[in-house]
């Protein structure tokens, strides 16, 4: 066991480490895109506060071609673009874009959902106060919607984890990197299964945490 | 706030509003020429069926609906004409209530009262004084740290009234406010209205399906049918003397109070049967002591009932009298003593 420490300890922590900064990096950015772009999905809606039909179209669209591809196929697609805008296609800096390109989408539609699934007769309450647009979506309609949006960032951060085994081929590291590089290419199962259940914990603590807050914050 | 007593509050004026149809749906012309004008201090009640439009009528009051065609005023102002910051000023004049509460699941019933009061920027101290104020008035102020899913429906919709109220509306707009209710907290419920009516003169505009809800509170009634305003006047006239014969089907055949045809088909073969109606209790009695007297005959009473329109008493009563030759005579003596008497064919 301390041979086992000694030896992996270092490129165990330093796998979480890039997973967790990868992690944290990107669900800050998809937080920032993909819940305004969620909003964006239900409100230019027909029965949204701004129908507009072209611009609902193109947005579902862009999310629909997003979320039906692969992040190993989109890491590849986008290379030009992430080496236009991050400088670089390798290490975490260079796996950042293509992570927030591939989670974005997919958090868009959980808020749009967790939006949804808000009283339509709340809104057209405030409405009916006199309470402008802007402050009925950001001071009413996302409380309300407050834990099913935990439970979808919840849910895309299980999935960002996912994906985050793949930055390896890129060269970013991290604990799924670590299984493949060491456990299935040089066979050494023990350090395997070691990343695996670490990152079985992490996907535990995060769910776990998850669930909580959600049901502290629906009343 | 110096009123024009000549001025309605609430003015429309032909209007109608058609919901345009696409490929798929139908064009709806969901109000059809509708002019209604609800004086300050009143409660006016619009009753149909779901269906008639009554929907769409009360929400052109606060603007969330726009009229096709016509005008509606509020204060003498085209709601139509009023740009984004006057039609939100306008809005927090005018509180709305409706049958599902609409509060926030994820607020306490106190916060309920003071987040929309937030967000129009009140002073915090201001906003601490009205919660606690209308909280109590609706009796609700022990609970305030609840949250709607502990409470009841007609707590919850207490605590609508008092969020309505607490932005110190000169206007209540209930839309099926007690639909979803039991008659029980029906009634509660409007007591609540009837009060804050009588104690605040706030002007309150009602749609239902409800009867029950426009006999105890409402001064005038409209019954809209189809979109339009089949008749419109004071409760207790439309009652007494539906004009339309919608607004009698709307207002139930109740006027036979139940007496089985056969009976009644038995009762013609030798009688007149009779249906006179009278507002106010006194008239009643003395009216048919009188009529035996005076003709020396025996109406008999085959049915009956008092009702109270806003605590006014409104009573029918089915009589039948022995065919005789001063038949007549007696039905304009009964009409000079002020009651309203109908021969059931």
């Amino acid at each position: 066991m301390a041979n086992f420490i000694s030896e992996w300890g270092n490129t165990l922590t330093t796998g979480l480490t890039d997973t967790l900064i990868m992690t944290i990096i990107t669900l800050i950015i998809t937080i920032i895109v993909g819940i305004p772009l969620g909003i964006f999905l239900v409100e230019t809606n027909v029965n949204g506060m701004y129908p507009n039909a072209s611009v609902h179209a193109t947005l579902e669209t862009i999310v629909n071609i997003l979320r039906s591809l692969p992040f190993i196929i989109l890491l590849f697609l986008i290379l030009p673009i992430t080496r236009l805008l991050a400088g670089t296609t390798i290490g975490i800096r260079g796996v950042i874009l293509p992570l927030v390109v591939y989670c974005a989408p997919f958090l868009a539609r959980l808020i749009e959902s967790s939006l949804l699934d808000v009283d339509p007769g709340i809104i057209e309450a405030y409405q009916s106060m006199g309470i402008s647009n802007y402050k009925i979506i950001t001071r009413v309609l996302l409380r309300e919607a407050r834990s099913g949006i935990i439970r979808g960032l919840t849910l895309a951060t299980i999935g960002l984890i996912g994906a985050t085994a793949m930055a390896g081929l890129v060269g970013a590291g991290g604990l799924g990197d670590i299984a493949y590089q060491y456990g299935f290419q040089r066979y050494q199962p023990d350090i395997m299964y070691t990343s695996i259940v670490i990152l079985i914990v992490l996907v535990q603590v995060i769910q776990s945490v998850g669930n909580v807050v959600s049901r502290r914050l629906t009343k | 706030m110096v009123e024009n007593a000549n001025t309605p509050l609430i003015k429309f004026e032909h209007v109608s509003k058609t919901f345009k149809g696409t490929a798929k749906t139908k064009e709806v012309h969901a109000v059809h020429d509708v002019s209604i004008s609800v004086d300050q201090g009143e409660i006016f009640g619009v009753i149909g069926y779901s269906g008639a439009g009554k929907s769409t009528l009360i929400r052109m009051i606060n603007g969330l609906e726009t009229p096709t065609e016509g005008t509606v005023k509020v204060n003498d102002q085209d709601v139509t004409q009023l740009d984004k910051a006057a039609l939100a000023q306008l809005r927090h004049k005018i509180g709305m209530i409706f049958q599902n509460y609409d509060l926030l699941k994820t607020a306490t019933i106190y916060q309920n009262i003071t987040i929309p009061l937030k967000l129009e920027k009140i002073p915090t101290e201001e906003i601490k004084q009205r919660a606690e104020k209308y909280l109590k008035i609706v009796g609700l102020w022990d609970r305030r740290n609840s949250y709607p899913s502990q409470l009841s429906g007609g707590q919850s919709q207490r605590v609508a009234v008092a969020r309505a109220l607490a932005h110190e509306p000169q206007i209540l707009l209930s839309d099926e406010a007690t639909s979803a209710l039991d008659p029980e907290t029906t009634s509660s419920i409007l007591d609540l209205l009837k009060d804050i009516n009588q104690k605040l003169g706030l002007t309150i505009f009602i749609i239902t399906h409800e009867l029950d809800v426009v006999k105890s509170i409402c001064d005038k009634v409209a019954i809209m049918e189809s979109g339009e305003l089949v008749e419109q006047g004071r409760t207790i006239d439309v009652f007494t003397n539906p004009k339309q014969e919608v607004t009698r089907q709307f207002l139930g055949s109740s006027d036979l109070s139940g007496v089985p045809a056969a009976i009644l088909t038995e009762t013609q073969k030798h009688n007149h049967v009779l249906l006179i109606k009278f507002i106010g209790n006194e008239a009643s009695t003395p009216v048919i002591a009188q009529l035996t007297k005076q003709f020396h005959v025996e109406p008999n009473i085959m049915a009956g009932s008092i009702e109270y329109l806003k605590e006014q008493p409104y009573g029918k009563l089915l009589i039948s009298i022995e065919y005789n030759d001063n038949y007549d005579a007696e039905i304009q003596y009964l009409k000079d003593q002020g009651v309203i008497v109908e021969e059931v064919e």
